[in-house]
């Protein structure tokens, strides 16, 4: 009897990697979906972002050289939002009471990360779509093609490490009790290479001449930031959500 | 019952009478320290660029030696503990977590002082203060958090303790990148008054930071059993 209970019971196959791209695709596309439909998060959001980015106006607006005070108000305009959205990841779970049936489901567990990842990165693209241009017209940029896509570039591989981040602290506090207030206090601190190199990074863009090599090296840091993080999350997140 | 509470307290090899060893090792490390701090002020000379300040210096580095060597003691406990499941390690984790703030909170109060003089500001945004000054945020968060998040704590705070030693070596990057203006490694630099003083004071710290972390160690053992032995307690009719 026991044997043959043994027998039925499945062994535990480690998925491969297709599997587990496979998981975390419907994952997003079950998140995209939802917040397709009901737009809350990315209307909120955004809509945080863009007063952000006009309180930041509001405080500099008189006097300060642009270049040094525009890069800080986007990084921060993209960190705040970010987090206000960060904090809603698991939420709609949560309130349908089926995060268990989220962790049941026949994907792997680093699907399900990998998926709300995928979905932070994409609803975050959406704020920055708001927070880029609002930056640029409040205080009136004047950025040349290559220099706008070396900035796409940056925001892209920082947004990117903080999705990565930002995603597993996330679901780390899934059933925390104080989660928002927790969530604010371990995330900056985590996000704080990001933002520096974002800063600095952006910040060469308005100089007269572009460092080239110094930029170089800079989007390298935020590339290895995204991939060490990620490695490492893939790893953290998996003995994390056992119950 | 009474019996068997005792029993499970005592009969422990490492039960509730602190171990000899450690005792000696506390005396040995406040008597170094005693010596050291003795050495520092009556021994070592006055350095003659940066005057009574530098004696900060013997104070201020072997706490930031100790802070990291925390780092890998609470990557290993953080990593045994989402491998293994098991609470030792989590205790390890917890001990290194606690003793790097400690010993962080140590230089971030020493530095500034030494810098006022040395920079003629209490910080600057260098490479070391600035991951310095990360890795103690993120360790305080992690206690906060292991403290308010409920029953999956344990694995939060050792995620955590793990993504803080990363990051902290990414905000060494991207400052030195940023900008450096912190002294070189200047052991090699000290005259022989110094150099004796400042091993003394090395070795007094590292004595001082064994002991903190083995009762350290010892009170998490100590916590577990007593909550153990509390459910037990509760189990078997005791209400209080």
């Amino acid at each position: 009897m026991t044997e043959d209970a043994a027998v039925a019971v499945p062994e535990k196959q480690e998925p491969g990697i297709f599997a587990v791209l496979r998981g975390a695709l419907f994952v997003a596309k079950k998140d995209l979906r939802v917040e397709w439909r009901s737009k809350e998060i990315l209307l909120t959001t955004g809509y945080f972002g863009l007063f952000v980015v006009l309180v930041f106006s509001f405080s500099f607006v008189a006097g300060a050289e642009k270049e040094s005070v525009v890069p800080g108000i986007l990084w921060v305009a993209i960190a705040f939002s970010g987090a206000l959205g960060l904090g809603r990841v698991f939420e709609r779970e949560r309130e349908g009471d089926c995060i268990r049936a989220l962790l049941l489901s026949p994907i792997a567990r680093t699907s399900i990360y990998l998926g709300k990842v995928l979905g932070v990165l994409v609803f975050m693209v959406g704020v920055q779509a708001v927070v880029l241009p609002a930056v640029w017209f409040f205080f009136n940029l004047r950025l040349s093609m290559t220099n706008v896509a070396y900035l796409l570039g940056i925001v892209t591989l920082g947004t990117l490490g903080y999705a990565i981040v930002g995603t597993l602290l996330a679901s780390m506090l899934i059933r925390a009790r104080s989660k928002d207030v927790l969530l604010a206090i371990v995330l900056y601190p985590l996000i704080l290479p990001m933002l520096i190199i974002g800063v600095q990074a952006t910040g060469l863009l308005f100089a007269p001449e572009l460092n080239l090599t110094e930029l170089k090296v800079y989007l390298r840091v935020l590339g290895l930031y995204d991939a060490v993080f990620l490695v490492a999350n893939l790893w953290i997140f998996e003995p994390l959500l056992m119950d | 019952m009474e019996q068997a509470i005792r029993a499970e307290l005592f009969d422990s090899k490492k039960g509730l009478p602190t171990p000899p060893v450690l005792v000696l090792l506390s005396l040995a490390a406040a008597g170094v320290i005693a010596a050291a701090a003795w050495m520092v002020f009556f021994y070592a000379p006055i350095e003659k660029e940066m005057g009574f300040v530098q004696k900060i210096f013997y104070f201020h580095v072997p706490s930031a030696w100790l802070m990291l060597w925390s780092a890998p003691l609470m990557a290993v406990g953080s990593i045994g503990y989402l491998v293994t499941k098991k609470d030792k390690w989590d205790r390890l984790s917890d001990a290194g977590v606690e003793l790097a703030i400690v010993f962080g909170a140590l230089v971030m109060i020493t530095g500034p002082l030494w810098g006022r003089k040395a920079w003629g500001a209490y910080w600057v945004w260098d490479v070391r203060l600035t991951s310095t000054l990360v890795l103690v945020l993120t360790l305080v968060a992690c206690k906060i958090v292991r403290g308010y998040a409920g029953s999956s704590a344990k694995q939060i705070a050792a995620g955590l303790s793990i993504l803080a030693v990363l990051n902290a070596i990414f905000v060494w990057v991207s400052v030195d990148l940023w900008q450096g203006s912190h002294p070189p490694k200047l052991v090699q630099t000290l005259s022989a008054e110094m150099k004796s003083t400042f091993w003394l004071s090395v070795l007094g710290f590292h004595l001082a930071y064994g002991a903190l972390l083995w009762s350290r160690l010892r009170m998490g053992k100590l916590r577990t059993a007593l909550d153990r032995l509390q459910m037990k307690a509760v189990e078997a009719g005791y209400d209080d």
